[in-house]
């Protein structure tokens, strides 16, 4: 603290202090109250010994001689004057208040009063007034040039005593003014960030939380020199809690290098910074309540006021970014949508390791989603392509969300990309991400899937010759559409010579492209296939007595031979065994893209199929005996060559479809079976128009009940 | 849920019928991948099935638990005792229809006898009706030569000319994929062109093509691509398909360089293939080889 001094003027324009300028007057008039004395205490010789004389001594009160540059939004004390005379020096007389310039400025009271304009009348105060003491309040209004520079002066006139030793007496102020600086995220690296683009008050500067998984930033702070410059005093760095929002202070930038916070108040001698700004960091501790929920930071003098500059932050925290994509609904009763879990990132890293997620190229609509504290902190969005990325084409296509936490990209991009959330440093939204801003990256590589161009690439086997009932045993009359015996190849790729031993095949070969320089990121975890309906089943055998056998499809058990029909199950119907509903148990059994070479730029897969639908007939009904007569009808089916990302496994992305049929041959009992009429129908190339298409809008099937487990034999 | 334990020194249950609807004594098929098998590293065994369990999933499906003790290693290093579980339908028509892609084959009964194929995986099993099977007996054979000396080229030019389908297959592979010079790439072409079964021509024309062609010297290029053209009208569709596929593929400088010219009724199947190809780039680009394959015409 500052020492509480009174100065009183002396005559000559000098000043000098006292702890009591009253003491001084007092008693100067006691010892001469019969004449005047000069300003050494010595008698005036003209003085008329025979005439009383009295006297009048004016004072400047400055108990605090150093007041703050009040800024608009700072509240620093304004610091009393004291406007006083010894005695009351009579009825007109009355003290002039002057102040050249216009550094500080003076009120009626401590907070709100009057101030003084200096019109002449309201810088003036009657002799009793001053006897009484009349307390100004001043504000600092713009920088002293030097310390002490603030020239107060009291000018008494009039009355009915003489002034001593001086008409006018004078006080000192200094003015300082105090500059804390907050600065934006850094838009060059190696460069010191910018000043904040907004009000560093009323905005401030967002800075998000370390919450241990995410990095984060610290935001720079700039105390500047106090002007004047040669003020001696010790400035202070106070970090000040929002109603829950909280900041530190820190000396370092790198939170992991230093990650402590300096005490608070933090002290810096003036003389520190002469030399130049210091530079501090700030840092969020505790999230704010809200986007209005500012902290801050004052920066203030020792002894004086801690209130000289702020600035101030809004403290958030980013718990995840989710990505949901919608899965294939099942097509009977649009269920299992929203069955896939949520793929998260906790990072803000543009690696693309184990935690980046891959899609397909048509997969529909990912919904990306920011959880984050507060919750109405503005959320901006950005995408860019992976650096290293050679494919160059457009960025996915992207549309705001369900409200600004969310995020809608479309999956109609190819690469690798980074879907970024992230808090522009003013609280504002951009779709340019500085390099310091935080955020959460969601590093996603889309993987293209075409058709190599060629037919030969694209191929519908039919092979009529291989229809065959040599299994059939004396009780039964096995069809079968394929040289295997119905089994389908073993595990893993196999060849076009394999698919010469089945009625039905599919061959696409495809290109995948995906990320990186070659095109191949992502790309394993991605798998192909074809998942099939059955569309119909119109296959019925007849025996002589009129009855009859087909296949029926039910959740219920096989009825007894002509037992009523049970509930059948709808067609379509998804063509297979397993119980699974995600990856590749949706796929046919035959379905292999293990196939894969490694192009110069992405891969080659080549996915297969097959399928050799066989007919299992009793030659004699079972409970009547009667011979079997005829057989008719087939089969339809649709595949669908689809894919799927390991990432989403139930969400499947159509790239082609064929509609197939098959018929069985005829049966005569006099002759048996005979191969006339067998045969597979259908395109010659799968269909790709319009792909890559979503599931559900290829009219895909790809959920339970499976045909094998509900097919059953009925006899009627 | 029901649950049924099935054991070995109880009795042999069947059902065995009923999980695959064969019956008899059935040959084992020659179709096999043996090379790849041999090559990755699988096991190949025979087993006896100790144990069967079998329980109902409540949704059509039943699960089936195979309880394997290994009786003799023919390759590799099999477990001397594992278990395998797999799903299949419950009812007897679905597992006709649909036969599981393994253990479609085995004759699910305590005390059967199987070929098991496994890597990882099971990859294989089919029933040993017959200790005498030919294609057991061919697999024995390949396998106990290349215990001996894998690798022998002279073997597999030996048994590129074998009526035995196991050992064919082997070779051409074997071949296709690990041998040289232009007398393999010669045999091998011949191979192709041998009249022969669908399936074994589609296979050797694929490892030739896959294989082969891309490391044959000009002259082997050149007896591939012979081989090749000469197919381009057989009368089987897949295999002209096949052929015309992969001459088509061949880049018109490479055919330029190896001197191979068309006849004019292989030309006449190519032109057909290459007009009805709806890939604008693509036809051009079959034009182009159609122009290189018939340069002096």
């Amino acid at each position: 603290m500052m020492p509480v001094v009174v100065a009183v003027s002396n005559g000559d324009g000098g000043t000098s202090s006292s702890s009591s300028g009253r003491g001084l007057g007092q008693a100067v008039a006691a010892a001469d109250r019969e004449c005047p004395v000069d300003a050494a205490g010595n008698p005036i010789s003209s003085c008329p010994r025979s005439t009383p004389v009295l006297f009048v001594t004016p004072m400047v009160e400055v108990p605090h001689p150093v007041v703050l540059v009040k800024r608009p939004y700072t509240s620093p004390l304004r610091r009393e004057v004291v406007l006083r005379t010894d005695v009351d020096f009579g009825t007109g007389g009355s003290g002039l208040f002057t102040v050249p310039g216009s550094s500080v400025r003076f009120f009626t009271a401590a907070t709100a009063g009057v101030l003084i304009s200096f019109s002449g009348t309201d810088n003036r105060f009657t002799a009793n007034e001053l006897a009484r003491g009349v307390t100004l309040w001043a504000e600092g209004v713009s920088p002293s040039g030097h310390v002490d520079d603030i020239v107060m002066t009291l000018t008494i006139s009039g009355g009915n005593r003489v002034p001593r030793p001086s008409a006018t007496a004078t006080g000192r102020l200094t003015a300082v003014r105090l500059t804390l600086d907050i600065c934006g995220s850094r838009t060059t690296a190696g460069h010191d960030p910018p000043l904040l683009s907004a009000d560093k008050v009323t905005v401030g500067r967002f800075l998000m939380r370390p919450t241990g998984t995410s990095t984060h930033h610290r935001g720079m702070l700039i105390v500047r020199q106090a002007e004047p410059a040669d003020f001696p005093g010790t400035l202070l760095l106070t970090p000040v809690a929002g109603s829950s929002g909280r900041a530190s202070a820190c000396r370092a930038e790198d939170p992991v290098a230093d990650p402590t916070a300096l005490s608070s108040p933090h002290r810096m001698p003036a003389a520190d910074l002469r030399h130049g700004p210091i530079h501090l960091w700030a840092e969020g501790s505790a999230d704010s309540h809200g986007r209005s929920d500012r902290a801050s930071f004052h920066l203030g003098l020792d002894g004086v006021d801690p209130d000289g500059d702020r600035v101030s932050v809004v403290v958030f925290s980013l718990n995840r970014l989710e990505a949901f994509l919608r899965a294939t609904p099942c097509r009977r009763d649009g269920s299992r949508s929203t069955i896939m879990p949520k793929i998260t990132s906790t990072m803000d890293s543009l690696v693309f390791d184990a935690t980046a997620m891959v899609v397909v190229h048509g997969c529909g609509r990912l919904r990306l989603e920011l959880f984050m504290s507060p919750n109405d902190i503005p959320v901006s969005w950005t995408k860019r392509r992976a650096a290293d990325d050679s494919f160059s084409g457009s960025l996915p296509t992207d549309s705001a969300g369900a409200d600004a936490r969310h995020r809608d990209v479309q999956c109609d991009a190819t690469g690798s990309f980074h879907l970024i959330a992230f808090v522009d440093d003013v609280g504002g939204t951009s779709t340019v991400r500085k390099l310091e801003e935080d955020g959460l990256v969601m590093n996603t590589t889309m993987v293209n899937i075409e058709f190599v161009p060629g037919a030969g690439n694209n191929v519908v086997l039919l092979n009529n010759g291989v229809f065959n009932s040599a299994d059939s045993t004396t009780t039964q009359l096995k069809i079968q559409a394929g040289t295997t015996h119905g089994y389908a190849p073993a595990p893993g790729a196999y060849t076009d010579a394999v698919q010469t031993q089945f009625a039905f095949g599919l061959k696409a070969v495809v290109k995948l492209t995906g990320g990186g320089v070659y095109q191949r990121r992502g790309l394993d975890r991605v798998r192909l296939g074809y998942v099939q309906h059955i569309v119909s089943e119109t296959f019925v055998a007849t025996y002589t007595d009129g009855r009859t056998y087909r296949v029926i499809y039910t959740n219920s058990p096989a009825p007894g031979p002509g037992g009523p029909l049970p509930a059948v199950i709808a067609f379509p119907i998804h063509d297979e065994s397993a119980a699974a509903l995600s990856g590749a148990a949706a796929f046919i059994t035959s379905s292999t893209d293990d196939a894969r070479s490694a192009l110069a730029l992405g891969q080659q897969r080549t996915v297969r199929m097959i399928d050799c639908p066989g007919n299992f007939i009793d030659l004699q009904h079972p409970t009547t005996a009667s011979p079997l007569r005829s057989i008719a009808g087939g089969n339809t089916f649709t595949a669908f060559l689809s894919a799927f990302s390991n990432d989403f496994d139930e969400n499947f992305t159509v790239l082609g479809r064929v509609d197939w049929g098959i018929t069985y041959g005829a049966y005569a009992p006099t002759t048996g079976w005979s191969n006339a009429g067998a045969g597979v129908t259908g395109p010659a190339a799968i269909n790709s128009g319009g792909a890559p298409q979503q599931g559900e809008s290829a009219g895909m099937e790809r959920c339970t009940p499976n045909s094998i487990a509900s097919m059953r034999n009925y006899f009627s | 849920m029901s649950r049924v334990f099935l054991l070995a020194s109880v009795l042999l249950m069947m059902f065995a019928a009923a999980a695959t609807g064969q019956t008899g004594k059935k040959r084992m098929d020659e179709h096999l991948n043996l090379y790849q098998w041999i090559r990755s590293g699988a096991s190949i065994a025979v087993c006896h099935i100790t144990q069967l369990e079998q329980e109902t999933e409540g949704n059509g499906l039943q699960s089936i638990t195979i309880h394997l003790v290994r009786q003799e290693v023919l390759w590799g290093n099999p477990k001397a005792e594992s278990t395998f579980t797999f799903e299949t339908a419950e009812n007897e028509i679905g597992r006709l229809k649909r036969p599981h892609r393994v253990w479609g084959r085995i004759t699910l009964a305590v005390g059967g006898r199987i070929l098991l194929v496994a890597g990882e995986e099971p990859l294989y099993a089919n029933d040993i009706a017959d200790t005498k099977d030919p294609a057991l007996a061919s697999l024995r054979a390949i396998v106990q030569a290349e215990k001996n000396a894998s690798g022998d080229t002279a073997r597999y030019l030996r048994w590129l000319k074998s009526p035995n389908m196991v050992e064919l297959l082997f070779a051409a592979e074997a071949l296709a994929r690990e041998g040289d010079g232009d007398s393999v790439w010669h045999a091998l072409a011949e191979a192709f062109r041998t009249p022969s079964d669908l399936f074994v021509k589609m296979s050797i024309g694929g490892l030739l093509w896959e294989n082969a062609f891309p490391r044959a010297s000009d002259l082997g290029k050149a007896g591939i691509l012979a081989g090749t053209l000469q197919e381009v009208s057989n009368p089987q569709a897949a295999l002209r398909a096949f052929a015309i596929d992969r001459v088509l593929a061949t880049a018109p400088e490479v055919i330029q360089r190896l001197g191979v010219r068309a006849g004019v009724r292989e030309l006449q199947a190519i032109r057909e293939r290459a007009d009805a190809e709806t890939s604008p780039d693509v036809r051009i680009q079959m034009h182009r080889v159609l122009k290189a394959l018939a340069a002096d015409r």
